[in-house]
């Protein structure tokens, strides 16, 4: 996971020094940096990392046959699936972090005009939607791989087949989306309007704030509690048997 | 009543000398595959296929004469429309990539079945030919048939012998395009199936290979001519070559065949390093 970290990071930084050096279009360190963290950290990133890591809370003990002898140890269900929850939370959320403020340090850095400050509350409300979209996405996820066989490819058509082909259908439909509600919050959207072909697709996705901040982080954390309170009954509303052969 | 001897009976068929065990390897790898979520997907992918076969009944069928005759007008069964439907195609081929091929040798070395697979005569040849045949099987499926079947129709529904001689290329431009997505997308499937142990990995690392490039050549789409690092931009490019079409990135087409054939070595490199057969003790 990590490596998947480092390999966005290190491209996306080798990327824009290239793109400094050979004088490309006139796409700013800040600019850039919204975009890939727009495009790379909350529309690839972090679905992928959820799905990699919540599809795991469950599956991973049932696929290894372990599941039954964690469930010996004298503890609550639900306190077991809660610290594998947040064990996981914890990881992807710091892989994230680190990849986030890496790739924000080093273009900051080459940016030389701008101190590494400049950015800072808006790099802060990144981290921030990044954490509370794995808050939603990890449990789902975790449901996912708690009842489907192939829950990655569930996950997979979930954020980037429906989510996308939401963002292209007119009206309400997008309130059904988790990502709507991470874009409300994101920055970007009130900061860049850039000329390139991320800029076109992101007019697509999100034409105007339509919730307000209070409103989206509410619907946010109600669907985690959802979600996680789901992860949390599966191991009471499903038997899991240790097969014979 | 008969009585049989209770003792090892040996074998009195024929060895032969190539007993072709990439296509039982194959067979079986299709079979298994197609109890996973494969049929979901194929229904999926028959979506777009449908549509794209009601347009060119559309454009056949409805003429001047009809009311339809603006909207037919607005669909051009050229080249473009062949390409564009396999272009189209892409996110639920890596879908069917991901089902089919995550597993395919991952769960060989998970469950440690290559030193029994090796004790038979088959070779590294014959074990990678039989894993990318299920590969080929079911994305051909979604891909280079659906294109192919779109453009007899297409034939047949004109009528017209003008349409064949004019774009008489285009089934070979279809299975060059398909070769190259299924050997470059398939390649990668494998190194990482082969790479990991677990197939849920090898499913998320793979989507990632192919669309952070793809993301970061869009972000800094004003250096288009380091486009050939992503891809599925050198899928497309190739493509447009194949096609007779505009080329979408300013790159030479010749730069994306290189990328494509050096990633398409680096993973049989890769699976060469990770398939490692056993001497076959006669």
């Amino acid at each position: 996971m990590m490596i998947l970290g480092l390999f966005s990071v290190g491209l996306s930084l080798v990327f824009f020094v290239l793109h400094s050096l050979l004088g490309g279009t006139e796409l700013s360190a800040s600019e850039a940096f919204y975009e890939i963290s727009f495009s790379l950290f909350l529309h690839l990133l972090l679905p992928l990392i959820s799905a990699l890591i919540g599809t795991g809370i469950i599956a991973n003990e049932v696929e290894e046959r372990t599941l039954i002898y964690l469930l010996t140890r004298p503890q609550p269900k639900w306190k077991i699936i809660l610290a594998k929850t947040l064990a996981g939370y914890i990881t992807a959320g710091l892989i994230l972090l680190i990849a986030l403020l890496a790739t924000y340090s080093v273009m900051s850095a080459l940016a030389g005009d701008q101190g590494w400050m400049t950015l800072f509350s808006d790099l802060s409300r990144i981290c921030g939607v990044l954490l509370l979209g794995l808050l939603v996405y990890l449990p789902l996820f975790g449901v996912l791989g708690a009842f489907l066989k192939k829950p990655v490819l569930a996950g997979l058509l979930f954020t980037f087949g429906w989510e996308n082909l939401v963002a292209y259908i007119p009206g309400k439909i997008r309130l059904f989306t988790v990502v709507h509600y991470l874009h409300d919050l994101f920055p970007h959207f009130r900061k860049v309007r850039g000329n390139s072909e991320t800029a076109f697709f992101l007019n697509i996705f999100i034409t105007d704030q339509d919730l307000s901040t209070p409103i989206s982080i509410s619907i946010l954390v109600l669907l985690a509690a959802l979600f996680t309170g789901l992860l949390l009954s599966v191991l009471y509303l499903r038997e899991y048997r240790l097969e014979q052969n | 009543m008969p009585i049989y001897e209770r003792s090892y009976l040996s074998w009195e068929g024929q060895l032969l000398d190539k007993p072709r065990t990439w296509w039982i390897i194959g067979r079986t790898g299709v079979r298994l595959a197609w109890k996973k979520s494969v049929a979901l997907l194929l229904i999926l992918a028959a979506v777009p296929f449908i549509f794209r076969a009601g347009q060119i009944y559309l454009s056949s069928r409805m003429g001047n004469t009809s009311f339809l005759a603006e909207l037919a007008e607005g669909i051009q069964i050229d080249a473009g429309f062949f390409m564009s439907f396999m272009k189209d195609q892409t996110f639920l081929l890596l879908l069917i990539l991901i089902v089919c091929g995550a597993g395919l040798i991952a769960n060989d070395r998970k469950f440690k079945a290559l030193p029994i697979y090796f004790s038979k005569p088959v070779g590294f040849w014959d074990y990678l030919i039989g894993k990318f045949l299920v590969i080929v099987c079911y994305g051909g499926v979604i891909t280079v048939i659906p294109a192919i079947l779109l453009f007899i129709g297409q034939i047949l529904l004109t009528g017209t012998p003008g349409y064949f001689s004019r774009y008489y290329y285009v089934p070979f431009s279809i299975l060059g395009l398909g070769a190259a997505t299924l050997v470059t997308l398939g390649g990668i499937m494998l190194v990482l199936s082969a790479l990991s142990r677990g197939t849920r990995s090898a499913a998320i690392i793979f989507f990632a290979l192919v669309y952070i490039p793809e993301m970061l050549r869009r972000i800094f789409s004003g250096m288009n001519d380091w486009g050939w690092i992503s891809i599925r931009a050198n899928i497309l490019q190739l493509g447009a070559i194949l096609f007779g079409l505009r080329r979408p990135y300013p790159f030479p087409g010749c730069l994306a065949f290189l990328s494509l054939a050096v990633v398409t070595a680096a993973c049989l490199a890769v699976l060469r390093h990770q398939i490692r057969p056993t001497e076959v003790v006669k």
